[in-house]
């Protein structure tokens, strides 16, 4: 087990340097001329421009800029904002707990609705709730999430009222997160669905079930105790690496319905031209991904014995 | 990932008469008279499917209308009148104009040429990436296969929309009409094709194992020859059911990036912008943004279920 750990921690420790240099790269590749988008369409006088040109270490060559660019996000120091100037790493940490929230919400969607109805359907397979479910999460994966984002924000808000159709806190609450917060979960909810559907089909078929009908034991039981014990090992990695696609995931949802997440400060960074944040905020999404990748296959070895010994 | 393989065991024992040809099923010949291969008796169960050919059916229209857009309507998306802005459907525009007084119907037909352009480029891309690396790493094995296993590692943990909204900053926005196009083709090709990969060198890997795979090896031909004509062909059956669902999963991320501000710009029509500056005035009008979503939801929805359904019929397992 140990062995296996450390094994994962390696790859994981080579794949954040990959992606972060593969991120930062293609931000350098971006940057035109950072003191004079920092200075906007003043003229900038050498004197400054010296004295930032060694500040941010821009006459550095690539692999050492990079370097300083990964002291930065193991340190948290993230640098500034273009607009406005503030520590990028202050702004996420306003805008975090807004996005958690909403992920949250998602999470919970996807547990209770999707793992709920793959048990349901991976029992009575074949039949209609079998069926209709199929279809729908097909449905669900088929449509791009920012549609079937607008598209219910537009009948469910604007035409039915029910929900409200953009997130203002103080006004709405929690209640105004239910509707973004399903829909950021959606994509993830038709695929845990489907994914304990065949889990669980699969294991009713295997022969301890088979063992267990024959010592004679009730059906509820079987179902219960040794079918979905077995089946949701595969739901629950897969659950554990949604956690980093739902953070992702935020931009679409957080810009439909306005809530000021990190979603949403990465769409704002992208619509005026703020190089260091989007990159700030993808590096740090990228490290959540893989944190959790790397947690979900450390659970998935516990879980499961036979992952070990590959 | 397992499910793959087996359609890729399955594929090789191909002569045999697999747990698929259920007897006594109506409608089907006789299994002892006639073998079919898994291949036909795919092809036997999806016929009779009706997602497969609805998705089918609708795949042939967009690709008719991605060709020959002025098949389904004679307006010029391009020409736009200020005057007719937001003008409800009438005789001649029968879902009528969008916020410029643009014709909605006419770019909603231009638009599927963009997607589904964008789509299959960047599924050949991707697939042919898939598998020449995915062959290289089963086929060798050894250290090749784990430098490649790091490559594919690092490239999957990087989301696709968060990669190519930086790759596409980082790139600048390129010229004409074949600039921005190839451009987002390259990104999503380039990022995309790590989950391929993954399944062709797991197929490859059990096709390698194979008898006759020994025998040609016996016969004494070439690594190239054995990799492109015995295992190839056994190996592609999994791959193409994932470039297919891919493929819409590319339609999706053009539309998304394209509806974020950082995908296609004018004077290309893409869905995704097209909805994007719908939903600014849905209020006011909200058929110039449902009728670009209709078409692009039915075009990627047509892929996947068109996957599923092929995987479906490949897979006995799930029957």
């Amino acid at each position: 087990m140990l062995r296996y750990i450390i094994r994962r921690l390696l790859q994981m420790v080579l794949a954040f340097f990959g992606t972060t240099l593969i991120v930062y790269y293609m931000m350098f590749q971006a940057s035109g001329d950072p003191i004079q988008a920092l200075a906007g369409e003043k003229p900038v006088n050498e004197a400054v421009r010296a004295k930032l040109t060694a500040e941010y270490h821009l006459d550095e060559p690539f692999l050492v800029r990079y370097w300083y660019y990964v002291k930065g996000l193991l340190t948290g120091d993230l640098g500034n904002s273009l607009s406005g100037g503030r520590p990028i790493a202050e702004v996420l940490a306003e805008r975090w707990p807004t996005t958690a929230n909403l992920a949250l919400y998602a999470f919970i969607f996807v547990v209770i609705l999707g793992v709920g109805a793959g048990v349901i359907a991976g029992i009575r397979r074949g039949g209609i709730f079998d069926n209709t479910t199929l279809l729908l999460t097909l449905v669900v994966i088929g449509i791009p999430s920012f549609v079937l984002g607008l598209t219910l924000q537009l009948g469910l808000g604007v035409k039915a009222g029910i929900f409200p159709v953009t997130y203002m806190e103080e006004r709405d609450g929690q209640f105004g997160l239910i509707l973004p917060g399903f829909i950021l979960g959606s994509l993830a909810l038709a695929t845990a669905v489907r994914l304990t559907r065949t889990s669980v089909a699969e294991n009713l078929r295997a022969d301890y079930v088979r063992t267990a009908k024959a010592k004679g034991l009730a059906k509820r039981r079987i179902t219960i105790v040794h079918v979905l014990r077995n089946s949701l090992i595969p739901v629950v990695t897969f659950l554990g690496i949604e956690i980093g696609n739902l953070m992702g995931g935020a931009i679409i949802t957080e810009g439909i319905f306005n809530v000021q997440g990190v979603g949403f400060e990465l769409k704002k960074a992208i619509d005026i031209e703020d190089g260091p944040m989007v990159v700030s905020i993808v590096s740090i999404l990228v490290v959540i991904y893989l944190l959790a990748n790397l947690l979900v296959d450390i659970l998935y070895a516990v879980l499961d014995p036979r992952i070990r010994y590959e | 990932m397992s499910d793959f393989e087996t359609v890729a065991a399955t594929e090789n024992h191909a002569a045999t008469p697999g747990p698929a040809g259920e007897p006594g099923a109506p409608g089907q010949p006789d299994n002892t008279s006639k073998v079919r291969s898994l291949a036909g008796d795919a092809w036997h169960d999806l016929r009779r499917k009706p997602i497969f050919i609805i998705s089918s059916l609708i795949i042939l229209v967009m690709v008719v209308m991605a060709a020959f857009p002025t098949l389904f309507t004679s307006a010029d998306p391009r020409s736009c009148e200020l005057g007719r802005s937001m003008k409800g459907p009438s005789g001649d525009a029968i879902f009528g104009y969008n916020l410029q007084g643009c014709d909605v119907f006419a770019r909603t037909v231009h638009g599927a040429s963009t997607s589904i352009q964008v789509g299959l480029y960047s599924t050949i891309l991707a697939g042919v990436l898939a598998v020449v690396i995915g062959m290289l790493a089963g086929f060798y094995g050894g250290i090749l296969d784990a430098i490649l296993a790091r490559i594919i590692d690092i490239i999957l943990g990087i989301p696709l929309l968060l990669a190519a909204i930086v790759a596409l900053k980082g790139a600048g926005k390129g010229e004409g009409y074949w600039g921005p196009l190839l451009l987002i083709v390259f990104i999503l090709g380039i990022f995309g094709w790590t989950t391929a990969a993954r399944i062709v060198r797991s197929s490859v890997i059990s096709a390698k194992q194979q008898d006759y795979v020994h025998a040609a090896k016996m016969l004494g031909a070439s690594n190239s020859r054995i990799m492109v004509r015995h295992i190839l062909p056994n190996a592609m059956a999994p791959v193409i059911v994932v470039l297919t669902i891919a493929l819409g999963a590319f339609i999706t991320a053009e539309a998304t990036l394209s509806f974020l501000g950082v995908g296609l710009q004018d004077p290309i029509i893409s869905w995704g912008k097209d909805i994007s500056e719908a939903a600014k005035r849905v209020r006011d009008n909200a058929v110039p943004m449902l009728v670009p979503s209709t078409f692009l939801s039915l075009t990627v929805l047509s892929f996947i279920m068109l996957g599923d359904a092929v995987r479906e019929a490949f897979d006995p397992r799930l029957r």
